[in-house]
C-alpha cells in the first residue's frame, strides 16, 4: 500500500530496497516493501525523525540481502523460475553470439572456382557443416576458442568472479587472434562477455558496501 | 533419549562448519537469535495483533533481533508460512496500518515449540553445566 504522504526521502529509500530485492518472488517483495513501508509511516507517525528512521533501519541493500537470504532457503519455492540477472544475460549474449557466428559460417555457401581443360569455370558450392574439413585453423580455432569461453562465464555462478574474468579472458583474445587473421565475427562475443565481466564487477562491488546485516 | 538429540545436533552444527565459523558473541548470538525470532514474534502476537514498528522495537530491546528491519523478511517468511496474517486497519490517527494476526497454524507452531523448548533450554544448561564442573 503506498502511502501519499511518505516523503521523498523515505520513497528514495524504499525504491532501493525495491531495486535490491529483486531477485525475491512478487508476492515476498510487496510483502517486505509494504512492511517497511508501514513502519516509517508508523515512526513519522510517532514523531520520530525521518532521517533517524532510516539510521535505523539500515542500508536498503542490506534488507534485501537479509531478506534474500532468510527467504532463499525455505521458501525457493516460491522463488521465480527466471530473474533477470545482466551478467547472465550478457555472458549467455556472449555464447549465443559465438555459436551464431559459427553456424552462420558453417552453413554459408562458399565455393572454388576451377577451370576446365576447355577453359569453362566451374562453382562447386559447398554447404553445411561438413565445409568445415575446409577451414583453415585459422578461422576455427579462435570460434571454437570463444565459444569454450563465452561457457565458462555461463556456467560459472555469480559468486566466481575469477571464473568470469578468465571466461572473459579466453573469449577476448580468441577476438583478437581472429582479427588477426581478419575475422571480425568474434567481436560481438567480446564484446558482450566484457560486458558481463564488468556489470559482475560493478556487482561485486556494490555488494562489498552494502552491510550484510543490519545491526 | 534428549542428551542423545542435542548431542546429535552439536555434531550436525559441527559437521556443517557452524561452531567453527563461531569466534564473537555477536556470530553466537545471531545463529542463535534467528531460529528463535520467529517464535518470539508468534509469541508476542498470541498477546493480540500489533504492527511491525510496535514488534521490531521490542524485540530489538530485547536483543532478539539484530535490527529493525531484520523483523520484515522474517514477518515475510512467516506469511509465505502461513503462520502469520496480515492485514491493514485503521490506526488511533485513522491513518492505515498494518496489523500482523497469529494464524491457527502459528498458534499450533507456537504450542509445539513451548513444549518442545523447556527440555531442549535445560538440557544445554545442564551440558554446559556439566562442562563447567568438568574444568575445575
Amino acid at each position: 500500500m503506498r502511502n501519499d504522504k511518505t516523503p521523498a526521502a523515505a520513497e528514495a529509500w524504499l525504491r532501493r530496497a525495491r531495486i535490491a530485492s529483486a531477485s525475491l518472488s512478487r508476492p515476498q517483495r510487496r510483502e517486505l516493501l509494504d512492511g517497511l513501508r508501514a513502519h516509517i509511516a508508523d515512526a513519522l507517525d510517532g514523531g520520530e525523525d525521518l532521517e533517524l528512521t532510516l539510521f535505523r533501519l539500515g542500508s536498503p541493500e542490506g534488507v534485501a540481502q537479509e531478506a534474500e537470504e532468510s527467504l532463499g532457503g525455505s521458501n525457493a519455492h516460491h522463488r521465480p523460475n527466471w530473474v533477470w540477472d545482466t551478467p547472465r544475460a550478457l555472458a549467455v549474449s556472449a555464447m549465443a553470439l559465438a555459436v551464431l557466428m559459427l553456424a552462420l559460417v558453417a552453413l554459408w555457401p562458399t565455393g572454388d572456382v576451377t577451370s576446365t581443360s576447355e577453359g569453362s569455370a566451374i562453382f562447386t558450392t559447398r554447404v553445411g557443416p561438413m565445409s568445415f574439413v575446409f577451414w583453415s585453423g585459422q578461422f576455427l580455432l579462435p570460434m571454437l576458442l570463444c565459444i569454450v569461453g563465452s561457457a565458462i562465464t555461463v556456467v560459472v555462478r555469480r559468486a566466481r568472479l575469477k571464473w568470469t574474468y578468465l571466461g572473459t579472458a579466453v573469449v577476448v583474445i580468441a577476438a583478437v587472434a581472429a582479427i588477426t587473421f581478419g575475422n571480425i565475427l568474434l567481436l560481438p562475443s567480446a564484446a558482450a562477455a566484457v560486458g558481463a565481466a564488468l556489470s559482475l564487477r560493478a556487482r561485486a562491488v556494490r555488494r562489498a558496501h552494502s552491510p550484510r546485516s543490519v545491526a | 533419549m534428549l542428551w542423545t538429540g542435542s548431542k546429535r545436533c552439536v555434531t550436525i552444527l559441527a559437521m556443517q562448519g557452524t561452531l567453527r565459523h563461531m569466534v564473537s558473541d555477536e556470530k553466537i548470538s545471531s545463529s542463535l537469535r534467528k531460529g528463535l525470532a520467529e517464535f518470539c514474534v508468534l509469541a508476542i502476537l498470541r498477546g493480540g495483533s500489533t504492527y511491525g514498528l510496535d514488534m521490531a522495537r521490542r524485540l530489538e530491546r530485547d536483543g532478539l533481533i539484530a535490527g529493525e528491519s531484520t523483523l520484515y523478511p522474517l514477518m515475510t517468511r512467516l506469511q509465505s508460512a502461513g503462520l502469520v496474517e496480515s492485514a491493514w486497519m485503521s490506526s488511533p490517527t485513522g491513518r492505515p496500518r498494518k496489523y500482523y494476526t497469529l494464524s491457527p497454524t502459528g498458534t499450533e507452531a507456537l504450542e509445539t515449540f513451548e513444549r518442545i523448548w523447556p527440555p531442549l533450554r535445560d538440557a544445554v544448561d545442564r551440558t554446559l553445566g556439566e562442562e563447567t564442573a568438568d574444568e575445575k
